[in-house]
């Protein structure tokens, strides 16, 4: 399934939550907890992680990986941390009220 | 604050590493090499577009993007050299008109006005309805009393001033002149924020009889005449033969654009010059300036309550007079708005049209591109880049054209304020550079976005695998429609303007069949003003007219010569004179014109009945002649020769009836008339008119000598010719009419090329139906018709729409016409002919080429 628009960042803030990644594992994450029902486009990951960046979201620096790559390492900012808090709730309240929409209470 | 951006390098590098990565995965899962690489390669993607992506967000690369497509562009034009240049002068003539008119409008209408808080200066008139007539007709200089009682007790307004405008004569001995004048109150220069660069203004105590012999002189004036002399402060110099002393110079950055917007004054005087009667009541056009944050209703409403008590208490009876409050913005530049508009709404009507030969061009191109657009597409461009391409040769094209335009613009709109008859405001102010640029921007967008969107949108629809299928010269669907309502557009627009044309030039024709009433070739005119501190009495104003006739005759070439108080077409009111016809009940008014001298032989006017007044009857004062309005309004019931008129206690008969003149203008009704021998109705003006056997341009020095030796201290002003005046009254609706007539033209001839261009391409595209058609029986006239009908209708369509819309706009027009309405049906109907006949012209040539369509070549096309 194709991840909906707009909640690609929230997914990514969220993988970062318990410590950094690079983009190959952030997606690989994404695949595994969503229990391989979301599949994260490459095409959308990188320019995505990019504009976190320039927000001052994520903090990016060259590191290397388990298998001894080098590779690009993602961290959450406090001013990420923040957004997540807000994109978290803010999303709750959407699911809850698509919820409704969709099944009414007493239909 | 510039963040330090990553490099396309570096990101690549990273994407490199997730490759890495997840092959290392895959491995782990137990993947061959070769496996384990394609299908990593497989998850990310397309590797170039990733990058392409990261670098379009990173970069200024729509920079780059929009030197290819201008580059791409102009290859495009070496490519079709032909069409690029019929393009680009389509658009320079569209946008060139429009700029060069804009530039005019801006001036004379736009420009903000150069006082400060503009928007609190009114003017204020009298109308004759207390519900407020709109037409200028109906706009009156409110009444001397009621504006002093304004001025004393209205609160609406911080300022309230009175002018006239006025001729002076300045100077005496060898040299007198008439320079453009006004008569002011003490407020007036003070509401436009008129300050001395020399001396002072006029103080209120100066504006009153017996005090009032002091000047303010423009800097312009006093610059010229003066030669700029400091000392002349103080000093005296003689206006209209009073010594006068000068107190003021004005700033030379004041205008003056209420007095008059064509000639500014170059002195100011107070106006209680020109105060009658016990109360020393001056009378003149009312400007204030509005109080802060008073609108224009409630001054309007004081001024009219004010106005009935003013009315009351001075026991004047009649029909209650309204009041109507208009701002000077507007005011500026009102007689020339109904012409410039008018100019500017062809102007763009015709961008329109050649904007639409644009679209179509473009299309037409557009489509024969689709194959290589479509090419394009399938190796990665995706639409909008398409799009943007297309729009940037749109861009490129409509600016090139409005650059080109720019340069014939201003030599157009030079030539325009030259050819213009009467003088254009506030055109030689400058400062219209800026206004005109961005004028010339945003046509250059609007065009381009016009012509530019719909092919782009059409070329680049997603049929891109049928287009790479069919080749080249594949058609559209959609696109036809489109270019009916393209077509249909341009000949709606093109009907409206000729339309608008057409009536103009009626209005023209009518005009000029006007009869005049008299003969104006040969005709030498001037004006001579006796000022009123040596011509006082009666006996004083017919002498020097008696004498100055004499002179006249005297000149060699001349034939006959008179003076009057008003010539025809001089746009004076003739002095009102009471009277009532004896033996009927009841007092009239009607102009008098006193004529002294041969007026009748001199003029050439034409005698209905009875004799004219000639030289014989100067003396006398119970003789005078009537025009034909007037034997209609007053001697209806009576044979008018014989008839007795009394004038006060003095009764004259009617020994003559004359046919109508229009002193008005020739737009306007003649009014009834009476003719009178100078000595009962002497007159402070004296128009001279001279019939001369030769041109009477010959005669004017001869004028002024003969004039000298009479009076010295007076000059001849208004020196013109008949021929030149009448002349005058033409001169507008002329320049009208061509200018209109020459955009009509001009559209049609565009539309004709666009419908021909249209049918031309469907025929082109559509040959091997005909040849179907043909082979199959079809005759060459079925062919014939069927191209001519389906071509047709589009146009046809749009005549429909340009005749209503002409039929819904052609009031805009209304203040511009002569004896026409603005639906006048033999102006529609032959514009609707003349059209319909273009247009089938245009659908016949193509439809012929369809006929012969060569079957075989056809069919072996297929």
């Amino acid at each position: 399934m194709a991840i909906l628009q707009g909640t690609l960042d929230l997914l990514i803030l969220r993988t970062l939550l318990f410590g950094s990644h690079h983009g190959q594992g952030i997606a690989h994450a994404i695949r595994r907890q969503s229990e391989e029902v979301l599949l994260v486009d490459h095409g959308s990951l990188y320019p995505a992680l990019q504009r976190l960046e320039e927000k001052g979201w994520l903090l990016a620096e060259w590191g290397t990986s388990e298998n001894n790559r080098k590779a690009r390492f993602y961290t959450l900012t406090k001013a990420g941390r923040k957004q997540l808090t807000e994109e978290t709730s803010a999303w709750r309240r959407l699911v809850a009220a698509v919820g409704r929409v969709l099944e009414p209470e007493g239909a | 604050m510039w963040k330090r951006r990553r490099s396309t390098q570096d990101f690549s590098e990273e994407i490199r590493a997730h490759l890495a990565i997840e092959a290392d995965r895959l491995r782990q899962e137990g993947r061959s090499e070769e496996e384990t690489t394609f299908a990593a390669r497989r998850a990310v993607g397309n590797l170039t577009a990733m990058e392409e992506r990261f670098h379009e967000a990173n970069h200024w690369c729509w920079l780059d993007q929009l030197r290819q497509d201008v580059r791409g562009c102009l290859r495009q034009w070496r490519k079709r050299p032909l069409m690029a240049v019929v393009a680009l002068l389509t658009i320079a003539l569209g946008t060139g008109l429009n700029v060069a008119i804009f530039r005019v409008v801006w001036s004379a209408l736009l420009k903000p006005l150069p006082y400060a808080d503009a928007a609190e200066l009114v003017q204020v008139w009298g109308v004759e309805q207390a519900d407020g007539g709109m037409s200028p007709a109906d706009r009156r200089t409110p009444n001397g009393l009621t504006v002093q009682l304004w001025r004393s007790r209205s609160r609406s307004f911080q300022m309230l001033a009175s002018y006239r405008p006025w001729r002076a004569t300045v100077g005496s001995g060898g040299d007198p002149e008439r320079v453009p004048a006004a008569l002011v109150s003490a407020e007036f220069l003070p509401v436009l924020g008129a300050h001395a660069v020399l001396g002072r203004l006029f103080a209120t105590e100066e504006v009153h009889p017996g005090t009032d012999d002091v000047v303010v002189l423009s800097y312009g004036y006093w610059k010229m005449r003066f030669g700029g002399d400091r000392d002349l402060i103080g000093n005296s110099i003689l206006v209209d033969s009073k010594q006068c002393q000068v107190i003021g110079v004005l700033a030379a950055d004041f205008r003056d654009l209420v007095t008059s917007g064509i000639r500014p004054p170059s002195v100011y005087l107070p106006i209680s010059k020109v105060a009658k009667g016990p109360l020393k009541v001056f009378s003149g056009r009312v400007i204030g300036r509005l109080g802060n944050g008073v609108g224009i209703e409630t001054a309007r409403s004081e001024l009219e309550t004010l106005a009935r008590q003013a009315d009351v208490e001075t026991e004047v009876n009649g029909k209650p007079r309204g009041v109507k409050i208009t701002r000077i913005e507007d005011e500026v530049g009102y007689s020339v708005r109904p012409a410039l508009l008018a100019m500017f709404a062809g102007a763009i009507c015709l961008l329109l049209i050649a904007c639409t030969n644009v679209a179509n061009l473009l299309l037409a191109q557009a489509i024969g591109r689709r194959h290589e657009l479509a090419i394009r597409a399938a190796v990665g461009a995706g639409r909008m880049r398409l799009v943007r391409q297309l729009l940037t040769e749109a861009l490129v094209l409509s600016f090139g054209g409005v650059l080109l335009g720019l340069g014939a613009a201003w030599a157009l709109c030079r030539s325009m304020v030259a050819l213009y008859p009467g003088t254009l405001p506030r055109m030689a102010e400058g400062g219209a550079t800026g206004a005109v640029l961005l004028f010339a921007v945003t046509l250059a967008t609007l065009s381009a976005t016009f012509f530019g969107v719909l092919p782009a949108l059409l070329a680049t629809s997603r049929t891109g695998d049928a287009s790479l299928r069919a080749g080249r010269g594949g058609t559209l669907p959609s696109a036809g429609r489109w270019r009916e309502a393209l077509i249909g557009l341009q000949v709606a627009t093109t009907a409206t303007l000729l339309i608008g044309a057409g009536l103009l030039v009626k209005s023209f024709t009518t005009l000029r069949s006007v009869d005049l009433g008299f003969e104006p070739d040969h005709l030498f005119t001037a004006q001579v003003a006796l000022p009123e501190s040596r011509y006082s009495t009666e006996e004083d104003l017919t002498r020097f007219a008696r004498l100055w006739v004499e002179s006249l005759k005297r000149i060699p070439g001349a034939r006959s010569a008179a003076v009057t108080n008003t010539l025809p077409l001089a746009f004076n009111l003739l002095t009102d004179v009471q009277f009532d016809v004896s033996g009927q009940a009841g007092k009239h008014r009607a102009g008098g014109r006193a004529v002294m001298g041969d007026y009748f032989e001199a003029l050439g006017l034409r005698m209905k009945e009875g004799r004219a007044l000639t030289a014989a009857d100067d003396g006398r004062r119970d003789v005078v002649v009537v025009n034909e309005s007037f034997v209609r309004s007053y001697l209806k019931s009576i044979p008018p020769l014989g008839a007795v008129l009394r004038f006060g206690p003095r009764p004259a008969t009617v020994v003559g009836v004359v046919c109508d003149i229009h002193t008005l203008g020739l737009r306007r009704p003649a009014l009834p008339e009476i003719y009178m021998p100078c000595v009962a109705l002497p007159s402070p003006l004296v128009d001279v008119v001279v019939r001369s056997a030769v041109a009477p341009a010959e005669i004017t020095a001869g004028a002024r000598a003969e004039l000298r030796q009479l009076d010295p201290g007076l000059a001849l002003a208004q020196v013109s010719t008949m021929d030149r005046i009448v002349d005058g009254e033409f001169s507008q609706p002329r320049f009208q009419a061509v200018l209109l007539g020459l955009f009509a033209a001009v559209a049609v001839v565009l539309a004709t090329v666009g419908v021909y261009g249209i049918v031309a391409q469907g025929v082109r595209a559509r040959t091997q139906e005909f040849g179907v058609r043909l082979a199959l029986g079809a005759t060459a006239p079925n062919v014939f018709w069927l191209v001519v009908k389906q071509g047709l209708r589009a146009p046809l369509i749009g005549l429909a729409i340009g005749l209503v819309a002409a039929l819904l706009t052609g009031r805009v027009l209304q203040t511009l016409l002569f004896g026409v309405t603005p639906r006048d049906p033999l102006v529609f109907a032959s514009a609707a002919v003349l059209l319909a006949v273009v247009c089938l012209s245009s659908c016949g040539l193509p439809a012929q080429q369809a006929c012969r369509t060569n079957v075989a070549q056809a069919l072996r096309d297929e």
